[in-house]
Formats: structure tokens, C-alpha cells, sequence
């Protein structure tokens, strides 16, 4: 069943440059209780892409035409006022760095706390409390640690505070952006399955926004990739990783060592386009080894393949 | 051949007492960065030490290259102890060992132009004149693929992206042609579809120059990639040492094993049993008696508080530290 739906999203930044078209036409729906991997390099709109559906867009960036439908309800179309009963309380958002995104100066505890109350104004203090110590210990914290300041935490346990904020007000959608990148692969691991875990037991979905191919592949259902604004190919992640059909899926794939395979790495020829003025045609043109005539004169369709959406001429007719 | 011999290497850093810790205690506090660590590395061989963040690989790394002072052990390169020589007996090895850092933004004088930064070593070394020095880094810019070379010789750093920086970085590493290199994360800051390009880069120096490399990361996928022997270290120690595909396929040490069932990987089913760690790192100030790993072990014994596992060889060029074995 379906969650959210975006349609057509396009998602642009007014710089003194020019117009950076971050995220552009971007169509992605995303089911019930699943973990999407959202997959692209820096300055692919995936970033983007997640601070849009939250609403928390800086300045600069304008949503300039689409939908993002939740639960039947446009969220463009919401004032300020009504957004924020959903953010937080139905969708919330894990950052990469838990350290600028938890108050520096109040207690953990009270941090949670007050985001119970913030959205259930008929709950007691105390109430709220014993939520705050139930979802730190559901997290992996001893509820001793109520009483902590963030900077008395390791790296590892203030990712599982800010996992926790997120999860307290049991949301519908998660929306990780970059959630384990500071960490070391062991704690990463370790918040992953505790991702899983949730994902699981509250039946949540969760929007993984990475870098990386390979922990998308392993901790998602379903992987989307993101390459110069556009959405490229979009699957079930074993799929995805055994048989991509986008050439820059195929080229990421190619391009980054994997400890349990042996193999030659392959570059992808080329850099990304500069977003203010993007390529004619198919954005991955210029560095795609299977480039045709018309890749570079007119943006490739999007097509389902055996239930995998990819925008590329090779499969359009 | 081997080129570099490490023995029994340590470095304490002491730890600033606050005012009042001066006045109530006298004791010394110290980080055991690296503690009591040895390897040898032959000609042409890339070594990696691969671990967590504060295990003491980067130090290691700072050490052999003499940026560090070691407190006590022995650095053997070609030969020659450079364990406590000075800086005038180190300046004509710096020729022969060179490091590339991780942050490419950080390791290059903002105000240079790139080609000068790459031709600057000759004239420093007094190998050539300034003139055939410029003449060299056009070459060197070139090979590291910066075409045309005459345009990126006169670029600042802060006009190049990350990964050409990084390209640049290596050209002056490479331009005294060494004989010996320490890459420190080289690609942990670059994009993913370009980190690929820079290890072929390092690994085409690598052959052309019979390089020999200590590589340095945090990350197993690149250490399998490029290394032909890995050393996993943890708090200072070296807890595992072996042949790149043996480590891999068949890892002894727990810690080692956690490691390896944490990575990601896009091929999961290849993934052995789960070694799940209690807790978190310890600090380094302070580390567990013992074997460091013990109260974070799963298979901890009695003898794993109170002695600490030396590094015991088990064949095909394999090397562990831990009590079970």
C-alpha cells in the first residue's frame, strides 16, 4: 500500500549563479513499511529530494511544480501551521550529524520530552517522561542517560538519541539522511539493524538517503538511484545489484570495491554536470559508455521494466 | 626485499591535566596511540592497516614517515635506522618517502598555483633548476591525467573539485619519484564514482615505479582492493596480520571477524556468521588490561583479562593476537 507518492517533483535552487535544478522531475513512491534506498553522489538531489517531502527546504530552494501526497494529502498544498503537526509527529528525519542536530545545551531527556509534549499537549510531564526512558531503552540507552548532555556521548549512542527523537512520536515515515556516514562500520552496523529492527517493529518506512550502494543493497527493500537531478532507476534492491539496467547504475556497481568479491574496479569516465546548466537530453549522456544519437537530444521516458522503473533510451521504444 | 622494518614501535601522547587534576594527582595521563606494534613491509608490496577511528593506524602511518617522534622502538627503511635521526639526516629520505594525505583541501597552500606545488620538491631537493623543474611537473600533470597540463599548471587549488585535487596531491608525491609512499585515506573524501580513478591512478604509479605503500583505511572494500597484505589494528595493537585474501576468507581474530560481518557489502549471502561487540571503543587513555577486545569479546575467557595474546604465527603468512587460537 502506498505511503507516499511523489509526482513530478522539481526542486530548484536560486543561487547567484543561476538556477540549480537539484531535483528535477522526480516521480517515487514509496510502499508501507519498506526501506527505500535513496542512492547518488553529492550533488545528485538526493539530500534534496528528503528535506522537500519534510519541508524544510533552505531559502534559496523553491519547490517549483509536483506533488508530495501522504496519506491522501498534498503536503505542498499544507500551510506552515499544518505541516507542523505532521512533521516530527508522522514524518520525521535522522541527520548525518548527530552533534549539530541535537541541543547542545539541554539534557537528552528534556529533549525528548518536550518533542512528547510539543505534539501531545494532553500528556503530563511525567507521562512524557516515562515515553522519553521507554524509547531510549528501545534504542539501546539505558534511561540513566535521561540526564546526559549530548557531548557526554559517544558518536554511535547520540545517533541512537537522534534515532529515538525520531521514532518517539511513532511516525508513518523516516526519512535517514546519511544517518551512519560519521560512524565507524561496526557502530554503523549496529544503527542499521537497530533501523531494521524499528522499521519492523512499528511497521514504519524509512527513505535511506546514502552514498552507498552497497548498504542500501544490504539493509533495503527497494533502492532508487539519483544522478544529476533525475531519478534513474528505481527497484527491488537485489535486482538492482545482480542485474542493473541503467549504464550509470551499472558504472556505480562497476566502480566501487567490494570486500567479499575480487574483482577489477572500472571508472565512470567524466564528472558530474554542473546543475545550472545540465546536459540536453539524458543527464548521464556525456559519460555513458552505450550513448545513442538520441540520448543527447531528447530526456529519455521512464519505463517499467518487469516492474523496475528506469529512465534510459535502451529500453524506451 | 624488505623495505621497511617496523619493531616494537610506541608513541604515547601525553594528555593535558587540568588545573585541578595538576594539583591532586601526580600520575601521567597518556594516550597509547601506538603501542608496542612491528611489521615489515618488502619492495613493491602495498600494506595496509585497516581499523577504527583512534586505533592508532594514522600515527603509525605519521611515525614511519618521521612527522611523528616515536617514543621507543625501531624504524628500519632500506636499511638505515630513522628511528631518532634528525631532521638533517632525514631530509635526503624524504626524497625516497613521501605521504599523501587524506583531505585534499587541506594539503595544498591556497595560494600556489598547482603546478608550482608539484615542481616545488625539485627545486627544494636542489634536483633541478626551476625552470626544468616547471618542465617536469607539465609531465607530471600529464600522467596524473590534468590535460591540458599548461591550464591546470596555472589553477589554484580552490578552482579544482576534490578528486582533482587529490590527482594533484599524488603528482607531488610522485614527482621525486619515490621509492616508498604512505597514502592516508586518499580516497575516504572523494565522490564514489571517482574514488575508482584515483586507486587506478596510485595503482598504475604503484607499478610503473615499483612502488611500495603503506596504506592507511578505515575502509575493508578499498584495503581488499589494493592491498597484498592487510594488518588490522585496534586501540594501538595490531590484532591480526595476513595476505590480503587469506585475512579475508579466513579471519581468526573476533575483532577481525566483527569487522568483516559489519561491512557492507553487495553480495550479503558471502557474509559469515554475525560477530556482534558489546559496547563501544574504550578510551585509549586508559585501555583494558589484557587483550584489549576482552570486555567487549564475545569469547572472552579468564586469561583474556590477565594476559595479554602476543602476535603467534599459524601458517600462510598469517599473523594473530588472541588466546583462542
Amino acid at each position: 500500500m502506498t505511503l507516499l507518492e511523489i509526482r513530478n517533483l522539481k526542486v530548484y535552487y536560486y543561487t547567484r549563479r543561476g538556477v540549480v535544478k537539484a531535483v528535477d522531475d522526480v516521480s517515487i513512491s514509496l510502499d508501507r513499511g519498506e526501506m527505500v534506498g535513496l542512492v547518488g553522489e553529492s550533488g545528485s538531489g538526493k539530500s534534496t529530494l528528503g528535506l522537500s517531502i519534510i519541508r524544510v527546504l533552505p531559502h534559496q530552494a523553491k519547490v517549483v511544480s509536483g506533488s508530495i501526497v501522504f496519506e491522501g494529502i498534498d503536503l505542498l498544498k499544507l500551510s506552515e501551521k499544518e505541516m507542523r503537526k505532521i512533521r516530527g509527529k508522522e514524518i520525521s528525519m535522522v541527520f548525518q550529524d548527530p552533534l549539530t542536530s541535537l541541543d547542545p545545551l539541554q539534557k537528552i531527556g528534556d529533549q525528548l520530552i518536550e518533542t512528547v509534549l510539543e505534539h501531545e499537549r494532553n500528556l503530563s510531564r511525567k507521562e512524557a517522561c516515562e515515553i522519553a526512558k521507554k524509547t531510549l531503552q528501545d534504542v539501546g540507552i539505558p534511561s540513566e542517560r535521561m540526564d546526559n548532555y549530548p557531548h557526554q556521548l559517544s558518536g554511535g549512542q547520540r545517533q541512537r538519541v537522534m534515532i529515538a527523537l525520531a521514532t518517539i512520536l511513532k511516525p508513518k515515515l523516516i526519512i535517514a539522511d546519511e544517518p551512519t556516514t560519521a560512524l565507524d562500520v561496526i557502530v554503523q552496523d549496529r544503527i542499521m539493524d537497530l533501523l531494521a529492527s524499528l522499521k519492523k517493529e512499528l511497521k514504519v518506512t524509512v527513505l535511506l538517503i546514502t552514498h552507498d550502494l552497497a548498504l542500501a543493497a544490504e539493509k533495503s527493500d527497494k533502492i532508487a538511484v539519483m544522478y544529476a537531478g533525475h531519478l534513474y532507476e528505481y527497484g527491488a534492491s537485489k535486482d538492482i545489484v545482480s542485474k542493473p539496467l541503467h549504464p550509470y547504475t551499472q558504472g556505480l556497481i562497476d566502480s566501487i570495491p567490494d570486500v567479499f568479491v575480487k574483482k577489477e574496479i572500472r571508472e565512470i569516465k567524466g564528472h558530474p554536470p554542473d546543475l545550472v546548466n545540465p546536459p540536453k537530453g539524458c543527464r548521464f549522456h556525456p559519460r555513458c559508455p552505450l550513448r545513442m544519437d538520441v540520448c543527447s537530444v531528447k530526456e529519455p521516458p521512464i519505463v517499467n521494466v518487469d516492474g523496475r522503473l528506469v529512465r534510459c533510451w535502451l529500453y524506451a521504444q | 626485499m624488505t623495505v621497511l622494518t617496523v619493531l616494537n614501535l610506541k608513541k604515547y601522547f601525553p594528555l593535558q591535566k587540568s588545573f585541578i587534576e595538576q594539583l591532586i594527582t601526580r600520575k601521567k595521563l597518556t594516550v597509547k596511540a601506538v603501542d608496542n606494534i612491528s611489521f615489515k613491509i618488502s619492495e613493491g608490496e602495498v600494506f595496509s592497516l585497516v581499523g577504527e577511528s583512534g586505533c592508532g593506524k594514522t600515527t603509525t602511518g605519521r611515525l614511519i614517515v618521521r612527522l611523528e617522534k616515536p617514543d621507543s622502538g625501531r624504524i628500519v627503511f632500506e636499511g638505515q635506522d630513522i628511528t631518532f635521526a634528525n631532521e638533517k639526516l632525514l631530509r635526503p629520505l624524504r626524497r625516497k618517502m613521501q605521504i599523501i594525505f587524506q583531505d585534499p583541501y587541506a594539503s595544498l597552500n591556497p595560494r600556489m598555483t598547482v603546478g608550482d606545488a608539484i615542481a616545488e620538491p625539485l627545486v627544494i631537493h636542489g634536483i633541478m633548476s626551476k625552470k626544468e623543474a616547471k618542465e617536469e611537473a607539465l609531465k607530471m600533470l600529464e600522467s596524473v591525467g590534468l590535460t591540458p597540463s599548461v591550464t591546470f599548471y596555472k589553477a589554484f587549488p580552490h578552482q579544482l573539485s576534490g578528486g582533482q585535487r587529490q590527482r594533484v596531491v599524488i603528482a607531488r608525491a610522485m614527482i621525486l619519484k619515490p621509492k616508498f609512499i604512505v597514502a592516508d585515506e586518499p580516497v575516504s573524501m572523494i565522490d564514489v564514482s571517482l574514488r575508482a580513478s584515483i586507486l587506478k591512478l596510485l595503482m598504475k604509479f604503484k607499478n610503473i615505479y615499483n612502488l611500495t605503500m603503506l596504506f592507511i583505511t578505515h575502509d575493508l572494500a578499498v584495503a581488499r582492493l589494493i592491498s597484498n597484505t592487510i594488518a588490522v589494528m585496534y586501540l594501538g595493537k595490531i590484532v591480526e596480520m595476513a595476505p590480503v585474501d587469506e585475512l579475508v576468507e579466513n579471519p581468526l581474530h573476533p575483532y577481525t571477524k566483527a569487522l568483516l560481518s559489519s561491512v557492507p557489502t553487495i553480495v550479503p549471502q558471502m557474509k559469515r556468521e554475525k560477530v556482534v561487540l558489546k559496547g563501544d571503543v574504550p578510551s585509549p587513555i586508559n585501555p583494558p588490561s589484557g587483550c584489549r577486545l576482552h570486555p567487549r569479546c564475545p569469547l572472552a575467557m579468564g586469561k583474556c583479562v590477565k594476559e595479554e595474546p602476543q602476535l603467534k604465527y599459524v601458517g600462510n603468512g598469517h599473523y594473530v593476537a588472541c588466546h583462542l587460537v
